[in-house]
């Protein structure tokens, strides 16, 4: 029963190709795939066979079950009706045909069932007035809600009059209407929509589907009022629940008003009047969705303008020619903002009339003005609805989440003031960076609401506040700092602005701190800007200007926790502080500083931080895990240039971790740190030579990466772990191999194989990898290099012919090692297979050496192993003396050895160093 | 998905380093979304006897409550560990109800469009569980995609976001998936790699 995975990567890729060809070229195909292997073939021809079956089963299953549906349905009594049968499926609920069934009056309704939870008592008292509202709304040209209320299996229903037609761009394309019969019919919907206004009344949802011509020529429209009414009400934000509304709307027809989450208004019908108006003359929206995630199309509506209908119509090739008075027209609706747009449907439709009659058009006058002035110099939004954007333009969700700060800008200005502003600077800005980070390559999106809310935090910081407020405004300035530039975090790549932004939090705090120098809070706050300052500064280059920053925010922290009462939390807060100015300093990253010794003392400060806390709260997990990551950290920095002393940090970071509390050791980050532990003292412990102990530690870290790469098999990250994890141990095989240099080749042979199987499992994860993401380069040298790796042992121990695996992977490598902006990844994998390879004629000993200087220029020539390569490289293409010279260096990297063992690396580097 | 993943993550964090009221506040944020697939599954027009979609979303909150401990490490994790406590209590209900009701002529309600043969509520669902169970010992990844296609109800696209795969991927991962568990729930297996 149990495949392996490397099989079934095979049999899925076959399955695949071959349902792509016509089912009679199929055998073939699978027979030609699978050469030899009768049993792929079976496998894949069986799976093909499940394919066809379960999809002619699934379609046959559906439409019953959509028969049984409908049938079930008849019958059913909702209030007065009896549905008849479902007429379609929305967002909302379903809508069903009906009759009165009170034997007052036979009726034909449409039944709308509304799906919304929890609805609350406020909600339904609502429901009830506006109900009324739209009730009275008589118009020729709009269907009547006629009732509506809760039935008695507690759904709320609206009953509508129904409508028997056709959507109204259907009817024009059956009909084949001429712009001006499209024109006159547009001019009858904005008439109806025109009354319903001047009852107060917003369609919000005005769209094809809800204006259907019936039998004799007129539109009626459908569903008048109804997203407002289904809209549940801010005022019971008492209830929890409520605090945020659905907004229902359709994206192809949504004002940027909607998708921004701004109230609502008669403008929002104009603009969906606008885009049913270029539908109807140029056969085609304004922004077509096809090609879009929902998000980026929401952000379209929202920052681009569409082109004018009569180049979208050429486009399309509808044959219709449209005019510039009409493109004018059409892009006036369609303004994004809603006070550009025609005052009213009134203006629009007296516009439209104007062209018709062969008048001048209103919408041409102001036209360049309006084009000269950008979007983004708008009114500033509420940071709140800043917030309802972002979210928006991530998720592309279709129902938004409406945040009742609208409703609130609606109160007195005062007591919005000192409450929801506080409000304001914690959540929703802790809710903005979250959001705009996230959102996909939209860097003009994202300056927009970086400016938005920069302009809000200023405005703040303008007023004489209370020190909490000032420290929400502290906290906004240090968040939005991170946005804008801090290279630790999602940025939108303005360190500058983000400096900038960080000053202003510091200069703050630095106030607060003067006049209250013993505030815990106060002193936390300035330590936490500073260190993002340091972090900013970092980034752009400015490294001292980074570690004096860093410094002061350590002594700031410190401050802090020498006043009474500092909690274990607080230490723990400090020393995750400190642990950062260890990680800028020298943790065995691309772009540390190297300052091995600065980031050494940093961690033992940190555990010293952690020491604190537990001492004063035994068993505080926090504190325990940054014990045990210290530690690892320390030992990390050691492992190249002194293998012992890592060991003893590895095996206090061990001890750490099994001192966290039973449950703690269960989750999942727990797990993967000791087995990372592990992994580390195996690590150590080879480059002591001692690969007995080296693959004992693996062996125990092997349960555990095989878990999470199969707990959290979505991740790519954890597959690519277990990948590099199968690598290492078939590494430290060929480095026992290495090691124990004299023995015959049938004593190796036992051990290569070993190292080939750990191979065998690595390969095709790393190939699902690369499958995956083609563009990821690391990865794909990864795998490059792994195909080497296996191809050259298969070759040199005599265990087949891995000649062309191996090809393979260095033509790879030697095209992407080629691209000037290769990676530390892709040129150590380069330079390692350039070194390995067998059969020897896939090296070129020049190309590895030009590679292995790229390398270690890469690493600022600190780094040991990088040099080590270098020098290897060299004297395989016969440069002795500068192999000598650059091991020279690599050892002079080091400290003394440890008197009875030298590490491995030591030990190969000193034979460098031989002429 | 309705929600604002900045605040879900946000406050997960919150929950998980135990601020009061931050799972209080979570509610609202992803109830909707999971009440509506909940509904999807129990269609207002089905027979009586199915679970309602009002206590299958709470039954999801209680289970999550219980998982308190769980170390989620953003809403792409939360979404997953979602989608398998939704698939959890499906199985539940099916198991539930066929003790309850065994034998009676169950009205078919597909557990989506996408996989009609499937019917929720019924036998279909254990034997299903028990295909995913021996799917994820070969690839857990397909069954993860499962889950959050037809458990949680996620579109491809949000599936594919969440995964962080292409939804062609996800398209094609779950052809083959539909495949092989219509094959193994067949029992007509003719697997013969060992």
């Amino acid at each position: 029963m149990s495949v392996e995975p490397a099989t079934l990567a095979r049999v899925e890729a076959i399955f695949h190709e071959a349902l792509e060809l016509p089912a009679q070229q199929r055998d073939e195909y699978i027979d030609r795939r699978c050469g030899d292997d009768r049993a792929l073939a079976a496998e894949v021809r069986s799976l093909i066979q499940a394919s066809e079956s379960e999809s002619a089963l699934g379609r046959e299953r559906a439409a019953s079950a959509r028969a049984t549906r409908t049938i079930a349905a008849r019958g059913r009594r909702i209030g007065a009706y009896e549905i008849d049968r479902l007429l379609g499926r929305g967002g909302m609920g379903s809508v069903y045909l009906a009759h009165r069934v009170d034997g007052e009056f036979e009726q034909q309704v449409a039944i709308k069932l509304v799906d919304l939870p929890m609805a609350s008592e406020l909600f339904r008292e609502r429901f009830r007035v506006e109900r009324q509202i739209l009730a009275n709304l008589t118009h020729p040209c709009i269907a009547r809600l006629l009732d509506g209320g809760v039935s008695e299996g507690g759904e709320m229903f609206l009953a509508m009059e129904y409508i028997d037609g056709v959507n109204i761009a259907a009817y024009c394309r059956a009909h084949r209407l001429s712009i001006r019969e499209r024109i006159t019919l547009f001019l009858k919907v904005c008439g109806a929509v025109q009354f319903a206004h001047q009852s107060l009344v917003v369609h919000r949802d005005l769209k094809p589907d809800n204006i259907l011509i019936a039998t004799d020529g007129t539109p009626r429209l459908l569903d008048f009022g109804t997203a407002k009414l289904l809209t549940p009400l801010s005022g019971t934000a008492a209830a929890g629940f409520t605090q945020h509304g659905i907004q229902a709307f359709t994206p192809s027809y949504a004002s940027p008003e909607q998708i921004l989450g701004e109230p609502i208004s008669t403008a929002t019908d104009v603009y969906s009047l606008g885009v049913l108006l270029y539908v109807l003359l140029a056969g085609v929206p304004p922004y077509s969705i096809q090609n879009f995630t929902t998000g980026e199309f929401l952000r379209l509506v929202c920052t681009e303008q569409p082109p004018p209908p009569s180049v979208a119509a050429k486009r399309a090739g509808t044959g219709v020619r449209l005019d510039a008075d009409l493109d004018v027209i059409v892009l006036k609706a369609l303004r994004k903002e809603p006070q550009q747009r025609y005052l009213s449907v009134e203006q629009l439709a007296a516009d439209l009339l104007a062209y018709a009659s062969g008048r001048p058009v209103a919408a041409r006058r102001g036209n360049y003005r309006y084009r000269a002035l950008k979007f983004v110099r708008r009114n500033a939004l509420p940071v709140a609805i800043a917030s309802v954007l972002a979210a928006t333009l991530v998720l592309g969700a279709v129902a938004v989440f409406w945040q009742w700060h609208i409703a609130n800008q609606q109160r007195q200005r005062a007591e919005a003031r000192s409450e929801d502003l506080r409000q304001l600077s914690s959540s929703l800005l802790a809710e903005i960076d979250e959001a705009i980070k996230e959102l996909p390559g939209s860097t003009p999106v994202q300056r927009l609401l970086v400016d938005r809310v920069l302009h809000h935090l200023d405005h703040l910081a303008g007023d004489p506040a209370d020190v909490a407020t000032t420290l929400d405004i502290v906290a906004g300035y240090t968040r939005l700092g991170n946005l804008q530039g801090n290279p630790y975090e999602q940025n939108i790549g303005d360190p500058n602005g983000g400096l900038s932004s960080l000053d202003r939090a510091i200069r703050l705090a630095q106030q607060l701190n003067v006049q209250q120098p013993k505030d815990a809070r106060i002193l936390a706050a300035l330590a936490t800007a500073e260190q993002s300052q340091g972090e900013v500064l970092f980034g752009i280059g400015k490294t001292q200007g980074a570690i004096d920053s860093m410094r002061k925010s350590i002594a700031d922290y410190d401050a802090r926790d020498r006043l009474p009462g500092t909690g274990a939390a607080a230490l723990a807060e400090s020393a995750s502080a400190v642990g950062a100015l260890g990680d800028l300093l020298g943790q065995s990253g691309v772009s540390s500083l190297g300052d091995d010794a600065g980031a050494i003392a940093a961690y033992r400060k940190a555990l010293d931080l952690c020491d604190q806390a537990l001492r004063l709260e035994p068993g505080y997990v926090r504190a325990q895990r940054g014990v045990a990551i210290d530690h690892l950290k320390i030992g990390n920095i050691k492992l190249t240039t002194d293998p012992p002393a890592a060991s003893r940090e590895y095996a206090l970071s061990l001890r750490a971790w099994l001192a966290l509390p039973a449950p703690e050791q269960s989750t999942i980050s727990t797990r993967r740190g000791i087995a990372q532990t592990h992994i580390k003292i195996a690590a150590a412990a080879a480059a002591m030579d001692e690969y007995e102990r080296a693959q004992q530690e693996l062996e125990l870290a092997t349960p555990t990466m095989e878990y999470l790469a199969t707990a959290d098999a979505g991740d790519s990250r954890v597959t690519y772990d277990l990948a590099s994890f199968y690598v290492r141990r078939a590494s430290t095989y060929v480095d026992q191999i290495d090691a124990a240099t004299g023995k015959a080749l049938g004593e190796a042979r036992p051990i290569a194989q070993r190292a080939i199987d750990q191979m065998n499992r690595a390969l095709p994860l790393l190939e699902r990898l690369a499958a995956l993401q083609p563009g990821n380069v690391s990865w794909a040298a990864n795998l490059a290099q792994s195909r080497v790796t296996l191809g050259s042992l298969t070759t040199r121990f005599g265990l087949g012919n891995g000649s062309p695996l191996a090809k393979l992977g260095m033509t790879t490598l030697s095209n992407i090692a080629r691209l000037p902006d290769a990676n530390i990844d892709v040129l150590e994998c380069a330079v390692r297979a350039g070194l390995e390879a067998e059969p020897p004629e896939l090296r070129s000993t020049h190309r590895t050496v030009e590679l292995a200087q790229r390398l270690a220029d890469a690493t600022q020539r600190h780094n040991p192993e990088h040099l080590w390569l270098l020098a290897r490289a060299l004297r395989a293409d016969g440069q002795r003396a500068p192999a000598v010279d650059v091991a020279t260096h690599a050892l002079g990297l080091m400290p003394d050895p440890a008197a009875d063992k030298p590490s491995r690396l030591r030990r190969l580097l000193v034979s460098q160093t031989q002429q | 998905m309705p929600s604002v993943p900045g605040e879900i993550t946000v406050l997960l964090n919150q929950w998980r380093e135990g601020t009061a009221g931050a799972f209080d506040q979570l509610i609202p944020l992803v109830y909707p979304h999971l009440r509506e697939l909940a509904a999807a599954y129990v269609r207002r027009e089905r027979a009586p006897g199915l679970i309602q979609p009002t206590s299958l979303v709470n039954e999801l909150y209680l289970r999550l409550i219980a998982q308190k401990k769980a170390d989620w490490a953003d809403r792409e994790h939360f979404f997953t560990f979602a989608a398998k406590v939704m698939r959890m209590i499906l199985i539940d209900n099916a198991r539930n109800n066929l003790a309850q009701r065994r034998g009676g002529g169950a009205e078919h309600v597909p557990l989506d469009e996408d996989i009609a043969w499937i019917s929720v509520g019924s036998l279909d669902m254990l034997e299903l569980d028990q295909g995913l169970e021996a799917l994820s010992r070969i690839d857990a990844a397909k069954v993860q995609l499962i889950e959050l296609r037809y458990f949680l109800g996620c579109t491809a696209e949000e599936a594919a976001e969440i995964t962080k795969v292409s939804k062609a991927t996800v398209d094609r991962e779950l052809k083959f998936a539909r495949s092989w568990l219509f094959r193994y729930m067949d029992g007509t297996s003719t697997q013969s790699t060992s």
